[in-house]
Parts: structure tokens; sequence; C-alpha cells
């Protein structure tokens, strides 16, 4: 259960903020702080700057207003004016590009540290507009790129970069376009006040702690499995070929049916003593053992030494594991 | 051709309701639920009818029915079959195991171990048994009715969020009213009225049922519906997760053999609305500790149609 | 070969559109280039759009690096070679073509791109420094569309938009932006004159008229029906063969060419004076001069005034600062009757000179027309009536004068276009002691009908003589004048210098000539639009414009707080135009459902967002038995137009209707 995804709402900065706040360079850089929920980009979070390519055309430009003085070319005014025009006419859809739109997050799926986390950000466009080519990208991360179709919606998996355990504020999501000529780059700020979980670092394989394996007194007698090879018995019909004992029977001993035991039913705590290292170590190793333990259908327990969560199995006991393992010592949340 | 498929499945309703009394809805969905060429959960106490309405339906579709019942000695083999080492021949032959029906009824699937339960579903996805290295077809139509007892806890390993997802359609029957109890009561012995029951349809019959509740019509409009819902699913705050893809196209499935069954060539967001509740009532799970997956079906049923 | 081309055609689909748009434009951007760069920079740049189209279609690799770096040597290289030098319009041009090809093997990022468009619309202009006639406009124009759809076609590089969508979305863009572009180009005020010179292009070669005059040279134009200059008279338009165009004067003779030595135009300053005396009223007109890529001007003869940027040298030719590269306009006085240079005699040592060994004959036939003369003046007549009476013919294919051109015309051949008059009668001028030059010229001109202007063409070059008289000073004599018509070969210059006679024998021309010749005109008369208000619009028109505005005394910085408020104004509509919320494009059945919903919510039976319609009707239906009918009709159309396969034929008109009808 991964409650406390979505902390209550705070309230959101108010529509008709001041004008010195609109105006404020902070605001320019960062943004308008996190927020719960979607997000419309209206005109007072889309921002626009020529990008270089917008630059380097305006300098062309230049160049051309020089030259059709110097040559009185009428033609040439008549030219540089009409890209002067097509250029503020760019401006105008570049902004509009990303006027509008509706951006929402939903709960990114927990990943191990080192992996990458794919927050899902969805893109709504309740305009009769397309969209076309709008990036989204959290600081430092590589880009996601997508169209929004006209009163429809995109979805885009961002990546970011899971490097430390424990749950995170989202950063910031910045929006950005240079449609329809890349002269000019409009772009948005988007933060969410959502968290995301980052697993500890699985170590790799370390086995299992088999003394601390108990047999479960609830199911009573012993099971059979396929696991761990206990002995031979007599053939019976009905039995898989592949338990058949062949070395027996090629030494025309008669026909055995070789037997497994206790994978079911198998108890198992993990215990943050039993692992061996410092904090990050321990962790990483009780990571690695909750991921087998549920591959191999254990009911299984784990003891930190501030928690200790009871035998279960499946995938809820894995989670429910695997986020004590990801915010051991940190209390809760970041 | 829409109406005679009407026609034969309301025969088939009719002849179904009077065995199992008072649960015509129930019924309809259930056929439906074999329509969409799905497999159907039932969760229920004991006792409310879950073996006679699986008994009912097999006898009424003309289908081959088998039960098995789940236990904690249960093993995979028990329900796929096994091979057997034939001495005077000195080779193995297959014996098939109960799955190899055309209608299942999985009773108490929670009682056996993660591996048994396994073993049922994924012949359920693949339509196909995997034994020793030998693959093996499984009967069309194959439906699998599977039953859990929501009461008790103990011992028991309630199947995950994954394997649920596996299931089209979740019911539950719940008591019978006033009227059907009396005459339940009052009326002859179901086994022998189950007995004397005729098949109204055959496999063949179905599987062409099956190949047109597919081709019922699905409009852009519905699907931006559909889309709508999935969506909600996965952006809201409420959900712990989003409904998968598979999850999308059981309710579109459904959708269209509920539209079926209605006589209808094409399928309205009304269709969609009366099999939501059964299609994701079981995938869904609230964000919030002791949530409630019946509210997070009412804020899909409240998503506008578009 | 079937294989190859089905190979060809799937690359084909796979090539990235956006750089096709690229090429596209590029190479007719080019285009007008073709002819007028020299072909050792044409033909490689052909090739590398070539290679890139190639590259494109994966049939060819780029250039490795340093090949391209000895691309670029060999293209400064051949800029060299073709103009020695790197500078000035012709070689910059040619080095700009060659650069931005190259930059086409090295496209790999966003920024080369817009680099190469860029300098594509850089490309376009230097196009408007040679020609700035109305199709190359609209030509120009196609091409901007094409590298603007270019960079839309670059800026959404996955978008699953046809291409049209791309032209669409640039057409788009050009529409928007083009009132913006005309109100700058009506308001950005003009700064005249060149902000410096650059070196001039030594092999820029001009139309028209040239700086000297030898026998064969004006009737090589007679065919050309180029337009020299236009002229909007503001008066009455005098007799056509009273039009004489005063072009150069020619003062220096060698046998066989004349010219005049630039130190006599260097010394012309504006201090110069002239004995000039205005007889009559004077005649106003504007002159449209084409670029001819020289520096003299046009004047009806004779001007009184020199336009701006200009001065008058000694023998009364305009002489502008600098070539004319652009259309130039001037409006200027000029009086057909005058007298020039009475009170002082001109110097001999220029206007007597003659080369000692040429025309024996003719001086012979000087000298003794002179000693029957009475005076200089008779002597004039004299020679015209030799003109007259002797078989003298006027005709476009003279025959060809080998050693001594003015006596084998005088005495041999006796055929000749207007400059074999004007040289063999100069000649007889100055070997009777009259000083006398050549002047080279225009003559008349036709009226375009539909327009109240005159059109002067190269056709109309056209050479005459003057003479100095004592008392009377400067005298025009046109030699060709006094030809009977009937010793005029061809009909233009009968026309041309004979008009009255012309008239009288003129045939009446079928429809299917007066019909191409009105065709003329009209597309004259559209050009003539153009000239004078887009390529001739400049600071005068500029100010003349807000002056019909009724906006008097606009300095530059009135001019650009009223352009500002007018982009701004301009801006501010398009933006909300842009910016208005538009509803997702709604279907007809949906809109049509909803206001069937709206009417019943104004009666308390609103539907819920999440209602269907079936399930609506059941719940309405109860509440309204009456409407049942209606509502259930309803009900069904718009659930089977709007969810089922096949929708009814009219259904829609069927539902807009029922919707309409339904007054709950």
């Amino acid at each position: 259960m991964r409650s406390g995804w979505w902390p209550c709402c705070r309230p959101c900065p108010s529509p008709d903020m001041l004008l010195r706040q609109r105006l404020s360079p902070a605001r320019f850089l960062r943004g308008e702080g996190p927020r719960a929920g979607p997000l419309t980009l209206r005109q007072r979070r889309v921002f626009i700057l020529p990008t270089r390519q917008g630059l380097f055309f305006a300098a062309i430009v230049l160049l051309m207003l020089i030259g059709s003085i110097n040559y009185d070319a009428s033609l040439g005014y008549a030219l540089t004016f009409l890209l002067v025009a097509l250029s503020l006419v760019a401006m105008l859809h570049t902004y509009r590009n990303l006027l509008g739109l509706r951006v929402d997050i939903g709960p990114a799926e927990p990943v191990f540290c080192g992996e990458t986390l794919r927050v899902p950000v969805t893109l709504e466009n309740p305009t009769g507009q397309a969209r076309f080519t709008v990036s989204l990208h959290f600081p430092q991360q590589a880009k996601a790129v997508c169209d929004v179709p006209a009163g429809g919606w995109a979805r885009v998996a961002l990546p970011l970069s899971a490097k430390r355990r424990g749950r995170h504020a989202l950063p910031r999501i910045t929006l950005a376009t240079a449609f329809p000529l890349g002269l000019f780059r409009a772009w948005a700020y988007a933060e969410f006040d959502a968290r995301v979980l980052i697993y500890p670092r699985p170590a790799s394989a370390t086995p299992l702690p088999r003394d601390s394996v108990w047999q479960t007194e609830l199911s009573g007698g012993q099971g059979q499995g396929a696991d761990d090879f206990a002995g031979l018995r007599n053939y019976h019909p009905g039995d898989a070929p592949s338990h058949v004992h062949w070395k027996t029977l090629a030494r025309g001993q008669g026909l055995y049916t070789k037997q497994f035991g206790g994978d079911r039913a198998e108890e198992l705590w993990l215990d943050w003593r039993t692992a061996a290292g410092d904090v990050e170590a321990r962790l990483s190793t009780l990571t690695c053992w909750v991921l087998e333990a549920d591959a191999g259908h254990f009911r299984y327990g784990l003891r930190l030494p501030d928690q200790v969560l009871p035998l279960a199995h499946g995938p809820a006991q894995r989670d429910r594991c695997l986020e004590a393992l990801a915010l051991f010592g940190a209390g809760d949340g970041a | 051709m829409k109406n005679h498929a009407k026609e034969s499945l309301d025969t088939v309703v009719a002849a179904a309701g009077r065995i199992v009394l008072g649960k015509e809805k129930e019924i309809r969905l259930a056929l439906a639920c074999l329509l969409a060429r799905g497999h159907l959960l039932i969760e229920d106490l004991p006792g409310v009818g879950k073996t006679t309405l699986a008994h009912t339906l097999a006898r009424v579709l003309g289908l081959q029915y088998q039960r098995i019942q789940f236990t904690s000695d249960l093993l995979p083999a028990d329900i796929l079959g096994v091979a057997v080492f034939d001495q005077d021949s000195g080779r193995f032959r297959f014996q098939p195991g109960p799955i190899f029906a055309q209608l299942i009824l999985a009773d108490e699937v929670n009682r056996a171990t993660p591996k048994a339960q396994s073993a049922l579903l994924e012949a359920m996805e693949e339509q196909q048994v995997s034994v020793e290295g030998e693959t093996r077809p499984l009967p069309e139509p194959f439906f699998v009715i599977a039953t859990q007892n929501p009461a008790s806890q103990i011992g028991t390993f309630p199947l995950p969020e994954s394997q649920l997802d596996r299931f089209t359609m979740r019911l539950s029957l719940g008591y019978p009213d006033l009227h059907a109890e009396r005459q339940l009561l009052a009326g002859e012995d179901r086994r022998d009225l189950l007995h004397g029951l005729a098949p109204v349809l055959d496999g063949a019959q179905l599987q062409a049922l099956q190949a047109e509740a597919g081709r019922v019509h699905a409009a852009d409009a519905l699907l931006d519906y559909l889309q709508a819902l999935l969506a909600l699913s996965r952006q809201s705050p409420h959900f712990a997760h989003g409904l998968s893809p598979r999850a999308g196209l059981s309710l579109l499935h459904s959708a269209r053999a509920w539209a079926l069954m209605a006589g209808r060539d094409h399928v309205l967001p009304e269709d969609l609305q009366t099999v939501l509740p059964h299609v994701v009532g079981h995938r869904l799970q609230a964000a919030e500790a002791g949530g409630d997956a019946q509210r997070l079906v009412a804020l899909l049923q409240a998503v506008p149609i578009p | 070969m079937e294989r190859l081309r089905q190979a060809l055609a799937w690359r084909w689909r796979q090539v990235n559109r956006a750089q096709l748009w690229l090429l596209a434009g590029l190479a007719l951007a080019l285009l007008p280039h073709v002819g007028r760069l020299p072909w050792l920079l044409i033909l490689p740049a052909a090739l590398l759009l070539g290679w890139r189209l190639g590259v494109e279609l994966k049939l060819v690799r780029l250039p490795p690096r340093p090949l391209r770096w000895l691309l670029v040597g060999l293209a400064v290289a051949a800029t060299w070679v073709s103009y020695q030098t790197l500078l000035g319009r012709e070689a910059g041009v040619a080095l700009l073509v060659t650069m931005l090809c190259l930059k086409l093997m090295e496209m790999d990022r966003p920024r080369d791109v817009a680099i190469v468009i860029g300098l594509s619309y850089f490309v376009v202009i230097t196009v408007f420094l040679f020609d700035q006639s109305l199709l190359m406009g609209a030509y120009m124009l196609l091409v901007v569309a094409l590298l603007t759809t270019a960079l839309t076609a670059f800026s959404r590089p996955e978008a699953s938009v046809p291409q049209r969508a791309n032209l669409r979305l640039a057409t788009t863009l050009l529409a928007q932006a083009a009132p913006l572009a005309l109100l700058l180009f009506v308001l950005f005020p003009r700064i005249p004159g060149p902000l410096w010179h650059l070196p001039s292009d030594a092999t820029s070669v001009g139309t028209g008229l040239s700086e000297t005059m030898s026998p064969g040279n004006i009737s090589r134009l007679s065919d050309n029906d180029a337009v020299a200059f236009r002229v909007r008279f503001a008066g009455d338009t005098p007799p056509r063969d009273r039009l004489y165009w005063r072009g150069l004067a020619l003062t220096h003779f060698d046998g066989r060419t004349w010219h005049n030595p630039n130190e006599t135009r260097r010394d012309a300053g504006a201090a110069h004076s002239f004995d000039f005396t205005a007889i009559g009223e004077p005649l106003r007109y504007t002159l449209t001069l084409e670029p001819h890529q020289r520096r003299w001007l046009f004047a009806l003869d004779m001007p009184a005034s020199a336009p701006p940027r200009s001065t008058v040298s000694a023998d009364v030719e305009i002489i502008a600062r600098d070539s004319v590269k652009t259309l130039r306009q001037y409006t200027l006085l000029s009086y057909l009757d005058y007298r020039l240079g009475a009170g002082r005699a001109p110097r001999q040592f220029t206007y007597l000179r003659l080369p000692p060994a040429i025309a024996p004959r003719a001086r012979i036939l000087a000298r003794q027309l002179r000693a029957e003369s009475r005076d200089d003046a008779d002597y004039v007549q004299r020679v015209l009536d030799y003109i007259r009476q002797q078989p003298f013919y006027y005709t476009r294919e003279p025959p060809l004068l080998l050693d001594d051109p003015v006596d084998e015309f005088l005495f041999d051949s006796r055929r000749g276009f207007c400059e074999h008059y004007a040289s063999a009668f100069t000649v007889l001028m100055r070997a009777a002691g009259l000083p006398a030059r050549v002047m080279t010229g225009y003559l008349g001109g036709e009226d375009n009908p539909l327009g109240d202007y005159f059109i002067v063409r190269q056709s109309d070059a056209h050479a005459w003589s003057e003479v100095w008289l004592r008392k009377r000073g400067w005298v025009r004599i046109d030699p060709t004048a006094v030809i009977p018509p009937e010793r005029v070969e061809s009909r233009e210059d009968l026309e041309r210098i004979a008009p009255a006679y012309a008239a009288l024998t003129r045939e009446a021309p079928d429809w299917a000539k007066r019909l191409w010749r009105k065709a003329g005109y009209g597309w004259d008369r559209v050009n003539n639009a153009w000239n004078q208000w887009v390529v001739g619009y400049d600071q005068g028109k500029q100010l003349a414009f807000l002056k019909g505005l009724g906006l008097k005394g606009f300095d530059w910085q009135r001019m650009l707080g009223l352009l500002f408020v007018g982009l701004g104004l301009v801006v501010a509509i398009i933006a909300l135009q842009l910016f208005r919320r538009r509803p997702p494009p709604g279907n007809a059945v949906g809109e049509a459902y909803a206001r069937f919903c709206r009417k019943l919510a104004r009666r308390g039976l609103a539907r819920k967002p999440a209602e269907g319609a079936r399930d609506y009707a059941a719940r309405i239906i109860p509440r309204r038995p009456e409407l049942a009918t209606q509502i259930r009709h309803i009900t069904r159309l718009y659930q089977r137009l709007r969810y089922a396969p096949s929708t009814p034929r009219d259904g829609l008109r069927h539902l807009q209707q029922a919707v309409r009808r339904f007054r709950p």
C-alpha cells in the first residue's frame, strides 16, 4: 500500500497574484511552487524567448535590412519585413503551442536505486488546436517529446534517474516548445507536490539465509514440492517423468521416484542482524533477499532495528518490505 | 442475424433461470463473460448456488463440465494431468487432468497454494497446457468459473492482484430474494431439475456467438469514453494504480457481449456502464489505507460520457 | 530496371520530407542566378544540391571532412578566378551561394539546418538586387513559402501530419504575417542612398545604350522590346516626334566610334554654369528608369535642372552619383524650346576635331557645300537637302562598313540606321568648321492607352546631332528626320521618325493583334503600378502617402511611433484570434444532442454528465410522457449516428430537424 502518495492539497497560488509577484525574476526561473493535481498552463505560466536559431535569424534579417538600404532595393525591404513579421507571428504561435495545456502526473512505479524512474505525465489539450513537438524533461534528465492532438491527450513516461533511496519530492518538470519555426522557445514549469519512492539497490545475488527457514506448523505434515531433494520412494502411476530416478531403473533396481520437499508453507525471517556490512550494504542485502523470497513463493517477514513486518506473502508483502527498506532511517519521507 | 443471436441467448438465460432462481442478471453477466471469451470469478459465501450456476450453464450450453475442488495439497499435476509410465510399453502416456474440459468450475481457488493457482491461471491465459515439455491445446470454447470464499481467511492464499486481473469479471450472487427463496424451498430439488435440463446450444454454436460478439461495433465515440475511464483510473489520486490495458480490453469485450445479448450491432455507453462494476471491481485498489473499491467504481461511473 | 525503380520509390518514401522542402526551396531560390553567376560556380552548386538529394535517397554518402574543406577552398578559388575579388555584389552573391551549397554537406544538427534556411532566405534577397520585377517578386514569394514550409517540417519531425499540413501551416503563417509586413513596408522610415560604397562590379553588363556609338550598336537595339523607362507627364503630352530623350553627348571620334572621354564629365560640377534660356512653358514629368547599370540618366530635351544625387555635365548630360542598379525615379522640368550656349563659342578643340586621315571624300563634299552656302545655317540646310535628295535609305540591316565608315556610307552604301546618319552628319559639320557633337538617347515612346503614361523601349534608342550656330547656340538636328518616308524600310521606324506620314498609311490591325497589344498594355500598366508603388516606394513616396492620409509633416520619429502603434495593434488582433479558446473539433451529432439536452435542462430535466442517452430517456419519459415519442426518436437517432457502424442516410439532418422541432 503506497499511502501518503498524494498528500493533502496545498492551497494553489492565487490566480490573481500581485503584479510584483508576477514579474519577480524568481518566478521566471523557478516557476510557482509545487501543487497537487492537474495544472493548466495559462498566460502567466508560459515564458518565451528567442532560441539560438532565432538570434541567428535575427542577424540575417538585420543584414538583409542593411543590404536593402544600401542597394535601395524595395523588394529587399519587402522580404526583410515579411521575415520580421513572420517571426512575430511565429512567436505568437509558439506561445500558443503551450498555452492552455493541462499537465498532470500519475504515480511512478517505484524503482531500485540506480534504475530510471518513469513518471507518467499526461498532457491534455482541451482546445481545438493540436499541439506539436512539446518537449518535457526533469532538470538534467533526458527529454521526452510528444504531440497532443486537438481535444485529446498524450502520455509520456518521463525518465528520472534514481540516485538515492528513499522518498523524494518530484523535481520540477520543464515543458518547452519551439514549434512552428524554431525561432522562439516557449517554456513553462510544472511542479507537483508528489513523491517518488526509490528502493535500495539490491545486492548482487546473495543466498537466502537458510537457517532461518522454518517449517510451518499450520499446514501440518511435510509438503511435497520441487525445490529440495528429499529421498526416493516407490513409483506410483501418475508421477512426473522428470521425477523418476532413471539411474536406479538403469541399474535394474526398479522404478523409483525422486521426492522433493518443502517448497510450500516455508516461513522465512529476513533479519537485519543476519545481513552483513554497513547500513546501506545491509539494506542492499535485505532488498535482494526480499526479491528472492518473493520469487520463491515464501511466506516471509522482515526484522529491522526499528520495526518488524509480520509474515505474509505476495506482491503486497514485497512492496511493504521494500518500502520499509527504502525509508529506513529517514523517518517518513525526505 | 443479431436478433437470432438475441433469441438463442434469451432462451439460454430463460432455461438457466429455471434452475438458478431470481438471478437473471448474474446469469446474463456470466454468459456475457463467456461470450467475451473471458473467465469468471465468483466471490461469495458457500451455499448460495455458485456450483449450481456453473453446472447449469454447462448443461444449457452443452459444454463438457469438470469441477476441481481446490485444497491446500492440490498439485499442479492434479489440475493439468500427468504423464503415466506404462509398464507394458515402457513408455509414458499423458493422462489429461480435469482442466481438459470446456467449462471448469475451480471451487475455492484460494485454498490452494500459489503454485497450483498459477497452473490454473496460466492455462486460462494461454488456452493451452504445457506438461513435460509438450504443449497441448485446451478445448474450445474454454471457460473457467473460479469461486472464492471471502469469509474464511485462515490458511488461504488469496489471489494476488496480478492474478485477479486475469479474470474478466467478478460476480457475487448474494442471497436470493424472498420470492426466489420461497420457490427454492417449495420446489423440486435443484439437482434433479438439473439432470432433466436439455442443452439449448452446442459448443459450435457457442463459438459462433463468441465470434459474433467480437464483431459488435465500437464507435470512436465509445472508445473515447472507455479511454476516459481508463485515464481517470490512472490519474486520479484515489487509485493505488490505474486499470491495466488488459482491463480496458476486458471492459470492451464484455460490453460487446452485453450489446450482442441486447440484440444490437453496436456498443452503447450504457453497455459499458452495466458491465463496469463487475469487470473493474476486483482490479481496483484504493490508494488510501482501508479505501473501498466500491467508491472507486462510483468515481469511474461518474466520468462524463464524451 | 523495374527493381531499381521500385528501390528508388521505396527510398523516396523514406526521405525526410523537411529536407525535400528545403532542397526545393533552395534550388528555386538559386534558379534566377543561373546565367548571372559564372558556370564555374553554378555547376558545383547544382552538383552539391544533387549530392544532398542523393544522400537523402541513401545513394551516396556525405563527403568526408577533409574533402569538405577542400571544396570550401575550391569555392573561394573559383570565386576569385571569376571575379578577381570576393567583395561586391556579384562576387559576394557567388561566394554566398557556393558556401551555402557546401553547408548542405553538413546538416546534422538543428543549428545547421537553421543556418542553411536562414542563408537561403538571404539568397532570395540577393536575387532582388538584380531583378525586382513583379514576376520575380511573385516567384520569390513561392520560394519563401517553400523555405518556411521546410522550417515547419523541421520543427515537427515526428508529427504524423501529411506534408500538405506543413505547407498549409506555412501559408497561414505568411498570410498572418502579411499585414504586419505591409505595415512595416509602408511606415518603416526609408533611408535614402547607400550607406557605403561597395566596389563597383567590373563585370556587370548593362543593357540599353552603351557609352560609345559605332555603326551597328544602336540598330542592335531595334528589336529589343525591353522597357527603358516610363514617363508620366503632369500636363498634356507633347507630340511624339518632339520627344527627344537626351542621354549622352559624344564628342570624340576616331573614324568609326564616337565616345566621350571621362574628364569632361568629371569636371562637370554642380557649379557648372549654363548659358540657358528657356522659351515657352515648361513640361513637368516623372520618369521611372529601369536599372541599366550605368550612371547616366535620361531627360526630355532640354532639362532645366538635374534630379537629386546627380549632376549635369558640360555637354548637358545628367550623370548620377552611382550607377543605376535598381529602379530609379525622378521628376524633372524640361523645355521643348530653348536656347543653349548662345553667348560663347564652345571650345574648338573638342567640337571640331576630326582624325586627320578619315573621310577625305566627306571633307571635299563639306568644303564644296560650305562654299555654296550663305552662312552656317544655310550650310546645315544644304547638308540636310543632300541627304533628302540623294538615295539614302533608313534600314535596320545596314551593310557592313569596313575601312572608312563615314565615306563608305555617304557615297557608296547610303543605307544606314540613325547612328550612321548622326555620325556622318556630325563629321560633315565639323569638316566645315561648325562645332558639333553626337547625341544618343531615345526618340518618341508609346502612349499606354490603359494608363496615362508613356513607355519608352530600348527599340526607341536613337542618335542625332547638335550643332552650334552663332547666336542660336546649340541646335538639335536630326538628319534621319529628313529621309522621305518611302525610303524608310521598317514600319516601326516610320512610326517613330515620321508618325504623321505613318498614320496615313497605317493598316487597321486585326482583332487578334489588337487584343494582344491591349493585353501587352495592360500588363505594362500592372508593371508600371508595381514600379511606382512597390519598387519605387521611397522616402518621398512615403511622405506623400502619409500626407495623403492627412498626416502632414511626419518626421521619422513620429513615423516610427505610428509604426509601433500599428504593429502592436495588428499583433494584438492576431494574438486575440490565436489565443481564443476554441472548443475541440466538435461533431455535429454531439452538438445537436447537446442542444436537445439543453432544452430539457431548461425544464429542470438536465442530463447527468455520466448518463447515457438511453438511461436519460428512460428517466425523463415517465416525467414527460407526452414527449415520449419525440424523445425516443431523437435518442435512437443519436445513438445510431454516434455509435452504430453504419449511419442512416440524412440521419444527421433528421436529428437536427427533430431537435429543432422539439419543444419541451
